[in-house]
């Protein structure tokens, strides 16, 4: 798939193209470990470009005058260059906790509240109730940001409006059924 | 829209960074005077935050398995002899087709890159020795021709017709209609069921029972289908669901589920035309004529592998070409040339039943009262 085929199925919603931009990796692999890196650092950045590349795109700020590939390339550079001075700043001798610290939000987290409700579970079981295409929506359009006009186009509203509308009456469905009490006293 | 809309409407910009100068001001005026709007907004910002790291960790599951898609695919490899001949052969396609888009091009095109392969040009007796074969790489291995052909296809794009004017139709048989849900269908000989219309079936749904007089039941999602032995495709019969499972017995039966094809009929109102063109991007759109549905593909199509699904549910339908593998979804309202999009065979309910034949663990038959 050349840049522009892949750019234009992303753009219509065909987020399962994102499987061809894994042909970058390997240059990436290498770049990172000629750099004191390793092919685990080399794919947890380049995953994270994947996610930066997709958020830009689907928001409408990315400007395709570069390949693919060079900006992929320059946010990993940046992203492991970060990474690394923050691992000399920090790391002593036999020190493997530093790694940790940006993993906070990838689904490793300890769970402080077991055996009773958290927030996390409230707001989730509310979601899996609200059904689709209320959760799809509210994900796409709150975690990717992106605009109406595509919601519409995606989900096959007649316009921007009415995605707009769509998007409004789900969030009020989810608000629901949840109280008040629980989501600020919830952790 | 009523105030409790409108609310939701203010706090979803505020949360999103896109409230205009009017608008902010309302915010803030509310956000100082209303203090049960106050409590709202603090109850959507846990919402959204929640939504967002939710979507965030799915969408970084997503991508691990994309990736291993992508491994897998590139991986792939036909091994031995078959691999040399189509490696061969596809480099032998490859410059073949080079020839034609430089015999074609020579007149007019200024592109060095083909000037330069004239002088490559392979001589007549390789390029006669290898031209029936072409037909092959095409369906075994897209990898290697698909991309050697693309890019040099991508040089011309603008100045080359490689189509052949006209529109092919697709043979009706390969156009099919189903009704979801799906009435599922079955055969039963000797210790082995084929269940047809759903490959998705987790093996936990399914279970086999059979009562003290050797009649069998398909219990699936909690509710018993009577199943007599046949070679000829049934549908589940319902049976009454007062029965409870007792005991197991020794006998062991074997379930294969098979996908919507076989349960599927002939569509007679939707007709498929394609143009047979290898572009860059496919297209597809959808017109009306003659009461009839008329769907044109811009692009190949190749008939051993392609089909087109519409399934419909309740009063919606949903298009879906299949080509080997891969799964595209169609939307029946677009109107004007619009890409192909293609969708994971994971993604819902409905693309589920386009995965590939499944043969579930040997289960055990057990006794109901």
């Amino acid at each position: 798939m050349t840049d522009k085929e892949i750019i234009v199925q992303l753009r219509s919603g065909n987020e399962y193209c994102l499987k061809y931009l894994y042909q970058h990796l390997e240059m990436v692999k290498s770049w990172v470990k000629q750099n004191s890196g390793n092919d685990d650092d080399a794919y947890d950045i380049f995953q994270e470009a994947i996610i930066i590349f997709y958020k830009n795109l689907m928001e409408g700020n990315y400007e395709s005058k570069s390949k693919i590939s060079t900006y992929l390339f320059g946010i990993c550079k940046r992203q492991w260059l970060n990474q690394l001075n923050r691992r000399l700043k920090y790391e002593k001798p036999n020190d493997n906790f530093v790694a940790l610290d940006n993993r906070q939000d990838d689904g490793f987290e300890i769970e402080f509240t077991c055996g009773r409700q958290s927030l996390k579970k409230y707001i989730d079981e509310a979601l899996e109730k609200l059904g689709e295409p209320c959760k799809k929506l509210l994900e796409t359009s709150i975690y990717l940001k992106l605009r109406m006009q595509e919601i519409a186009e995606l989900f096959n509203y007649s316009s921007a409006h009415s995605a707009r509308q769509q998007k409004l009456r789900c969030i009020k469905r989810l608000r629901e059924q949840m109280s008040y009490e629980l989501i600020i006293q919830l952790k | 829209m009523n105030d409790e809309l409108k609310h939701i409407d203010l706090i979803d910009k505020h949360l999103n960074g896109t409230l205009n100068t009017d608008e902010a001001t309302h915010f803030e005026q509310l956000l100082q005077h209303d203090t049960n709007f106050e409590k709202e907004v603090t109850v959507y910002k846990r919402i959204y935050k929640r939504i967002e790291d939710r979507a965030a960790v799915e969408f970084k599951e997503r991508l691990n398995d994309y990736y291993k898609e992508y491994q897998n695919e590139n991986s792939a490899k036909p091994k031995g002899i078959n691999r040399k001949l189509i490696i061969i052969s596809s480099i032998a396609a490859a410059i073949i087709f080079g020839i034609f888009l430089v015999n074609n091009n020579t007149t007019e095109d200024q592109n060095p890159l083909f000037e330069q392969s004239d002088s490559d040009v392979v001589d007549v007796e390789d390029k006669d020795s290898v031209e029936h074969k072409e037909p092959i790489p095409k369906s075994v291995n897209e990898g290697i021709v698909h991309e050697e052909i693309k890019d040099t296809v991508s040089h011309f794009e603008d100045n080359t017709q490689l189509s052949i004017g006209g529109l092919k139709q697709l043979p009706a048989t390969l156009v099919r209609t189903i009704e979801y849900p799906i009435a599922l269908q079955y055969t039963f000989t000797g210790g082995e069921i084929f269940l047809f219309g759903d490959p998705s079936i987790a093996s936990l749904q399914l279970q086999i029972v059979k009562n003290n007089k050797s009649h069998y039941f398909l219990k699936y999602r909690d509710q018993y289908y009577s199943i007599e032995k046949t070679i000829s495709k049934k549908p589940l019969q319902l049976a009454s669901n007062d029965y409870s499972v007792t005991k197991p017995t020794r006998e062991k039966v074997k379930i294969k589920l098979k996908g919507i094809e076989e349960v599927s009929n002939i569509s007679k109102d939707l007709e498929v035309s394609f143009s047979g063109k290898r572009s860059i991007v496919q297209t597809y759109f959808f017109e009306e004529k003659d009461g009839l549905t008329h769907l044109v593909i811009d692009g190949d199509l190749e008939l051993s592998i392609s089909k087109v699904f519409s399934i419909h549910e309740g009063t919606k339908t949903n298009y879906y070409l299949k080509i080997g593998k891969k799964l595209f979804q169609m939307n029946s309202e677009v109107t004007q040339p619009t890409p192909l999009k293609e969708v994971y065979i994971l993604t819902n309910k409905q693309t589920q039943l386009f995965r590939e034949d499944r043969e579930l663990r040997e289960k055990t038959v057990y006794l109901v009262e």
